[in-house]
């Protein structure tokens, strides 16, 4: 005999959330969901209403004085869950603005009995706890008190054999009502303002009987209802292609598309690696990630560009634009100002499965931290990591583009302190020689394998970009001021990239 | 306010006549003004019955009141005069209409409904207000019977 109780998890129709409760909602569980108005408490539940409320399984919803229930209804008519053949159909509304009028929580309860007993629903929603209460201290003929009131409502929605949810404001951190320790789900719901962009917040708190997804979890809210987006978790087994971690024992690596840079690279980057293209402005790391994603479409592995260019269509080549148009290369671009990492990898992770792309150009991280809101900045490098390993999880081989100021004093690589979470490193770099600005490239780093340590000169020419040999005259290239080793002629590439 | 054209109303309450259909029905076979008004009153209480539910007590009379004042600036009679109380609400329809003369009284309360119903479709939308007024301009059974053979 099986002696544990099944529980089924519902489907709450809300993308992302299921996620981050573990599975889904707990059929039968009693539901808290608080947030601050407008923050989108009565979206949500309208949203799981309609999306879990059919024949066979009817919700009751309960308003209060809270929303105009006409009001409500307007406004909840403009998302493109709500179904009005469903209304007084699989969904009932109920209204008890004239039981709370006199401040009487016991008729409010028993009314909801009443109801709930009428119809036998299989979910009900009560929204909003808070308008009963503040109704009800207007009264001074309260039969119950308050807290009593929300634990016999808590105890009576837990009693039924529905899913219910009590909609309401409360502090989630101060003072939490007795009615949070009753409660089997605690969904809260935050929204921040930081200068000129809002961010949406979803935690949830508590949800008997699952493991549910830790922490602040982004969402937005837009014609279709709440979107959230989890964030990124680090799967040691995902089911997914796993990625060689150690080109040594026998991992492929691909070709970068630049000749000459694979050997530099100790024959090509090791798949499933994440590598750093670190350069000042012009150097001609947009070019590299470009031959990076067009290399990988000639040898038949999908690439996604991920651009944060206020002008893309003027930084991209005609051959990236090519591809993009063909559907060879996804693009994903954004000029939003208020995204959260996690937003962004949702998307790239959906199109990497539809496309099956192993390959993704971040293009660059300057224009990403930008992109990112003000909130979100200073977890930037943790989110970094999350997403690169994210990435890296499903086997996906990502190269970043960073913006490096030029610096001669001090050998940088990234500004972000992220040259750590990567796995390989090319810096490129100016250098002045005989009055001409010159470009020199070097590998600094392929974990768990063997690389070039070589300064080499390239060029960028209609072709791409052309390495040419090593630096082998000067010294002290880094610092910006090369000084001449030797009395022989200067090392100059020619046209072909070719040192003389 | 200006009223919506016949085919707008006629997405709403779904038979365009079902207004005048139903407040017949209700004014029985002698459709005199007192009639029409007691039939006003029978067709008000089932709006209340079907609405209330969803919007409360005090969101029916909210939109009541307000169909009485724009339906007052074409029948006169109908205006409100700060009568908020919903018992009030309807002995002022009801003694309203039954001054008049039937004709009258009939275009009245069929000018009240009309706007009612344009009222709460323009706060919830044509197919959501069809849908909860349906059961209100219905068939009743015994029309039905009346009507058969």
């Amino acid at each position: 005999m099986n002696s544990h109780v099944p529980i089924r998890r519902l489907a709450t129709g809300v993308a992302g959330l299921d996620a981050i409760l573990g599975g889904g909602l707990p059929e039968f569980s009693f539901n808290v969901i608080v947030g601050a108005p407008g923050s989108g408490k009565t979206t949500l539940a309208h949203q799981i209403m309609f999306a879990l409320a059919e024949r066979g399984r009817t919700a009751l919803y309960f308003t209060v004085l809270g929303e105009a229930p006409l009001k409500m209804l307007r406004y909840q008519q403009q998302f493109s869950f709500f179904n009005a053949d469903k209304i007084n159909d699989s969904i009932h509304f109920i209204n008890l603005s004239e039981e709370i009028v006199n401040g009487d929580l016991g008729r409010v309860l028993t009314r909801i009995a009443r109801e709930v007993e009428a119809l036998s629903p299989a979910l009900v929603f009560v929204d909003s706890f808070r308008s009963l209460i503040s109704e009800s201290q207007t009264a001074a003929n309260g039969v119950i008190g308050q807290q009593q009131f929300l634990q016999h409502l808590g105890n009576q929605l837990s009693g039924w054999q529905a899913t219910t949810f009590l909609v309401g404001e409360a502090c989630v951190e101060e003072n939490p009502p007795p009615i949070f320790t009753v409660a089997d789900g605690l969904i809260a719901l935050f929204q921040s303002v930081h200068r000129n962009s809002m961010v949406r917040k979803m935690q949830v708190l508590k949800m008997r009987g699952q493991a549910t997804r830790p922490g602040m979890h982004t969402f937005r809210i837009s014609g279709d209802g709440v979107e959230v987006y989890p964030a990124a978790i680090i799967h040691d087994d995902s089911g997914a292609r796993a990625a060689p971690r150690d080109p040594g024992e026998g991992g492929t690596r691909i070709a970068i598309g630049v000749p000459r840079l694979d050997d530099m690279l100790g024959g090509g980057l090791p798949a499933g690696y994440s590598m750093l293209v670190a350069g000042p402005s012009g150097s001609g790391k947009t070019i590299l990630g470009t031959a990076f994603l067009v290399e990988g479409v000639r040898r038949g592995e999908p690439g996604i560009i991920v651009a944060f260019e206020q002008t893309p269509s003027q930084s991209r080549t005609r051959t990236l634009d090519d591809l993009i148009r063909a559907g060879k290369i996804g693009l994903i671009n954004t000029r939003s100002l208020d995204l959260s990492i996690d937003e962004i990898v949702q998307h790239l992770i959906e199109l990497i499965q539809s496309m099956h792309a192993t390959r993704v150009v971040i293009d660059s991280l300057s224009g990403f931290e930008l992109a990112v809101a003000p909130t979100f900045r200073e977890d930037f490098r943790e989110s970094l990591f999350r997403m690169i390993a994210a990435l890296s999880g499903m086997g996906v081989s990502v190269l970043m583009t960073s913006e490096l100021e030029d610096r001669y004093t001090d050998l940088r690589f990234s500004p972000y302190g992220s040259a750590f979470l990567t796995d390989a490193i090319i810096v490129q770099r100016y250098i002045e020689i005989d009055s001409r600005l010159q470009r020199v490239m070097a590998v600094v780093k392929v974990r768990g394998s063997a690389h070039s340590d070589e300064l080499r000169r390239f060029e960028i020419t209609d072709d791409g970009i052309c390495i040419g040999d090593t630096v082998l005259d000067y010294e002290g290239l880094l610092g910006g001021r090369p000084t001449l080793r030797h009395s022989s002629t200067p090392a100059t590439p020619d046209k072909s990239g070719k040192s003389p | 306010m200006a009223h919506r054209q016949k085919n707008e109303d006629a997405r709403v309450i779904e038979d365009d006549d079902a207004i005048g259909a139903t407040l017949a029905h209700y004014a029985g076979p002698t459709p005199d003004a007192q009639a029409m008004a007691n039939a006003t009153l029978v067709v008000w209480q089932l709006i209340r019955t079907h609405l209330t539910p969803m919007i409360g007590e005090r969101g029916v009379d909210v939109l009541l009141s307000r169909a009485l004042h724009l339906a007052s600036t074409t029948y006169a009679g109908l205006g409100i005069d700060g009568i908020h109380d919903s018992i009030e609400l309807q002995r002022h329809v009801q003694a309203a209409l039954a001054g008049q003369t039937a004709d009258r009284a009939g275009q009245a309360s069929h000018c009240l409904l009309t706007i009612f119903t344009e009222l709460l479709a323009d706060l919830i939308g044509d197919s959501l207000t069809a849908r909860l007024l349906a059961p209100v301009w219905a068939t009743p059974p015994d029309r039905t019977e009346e009507s058969a053979p």
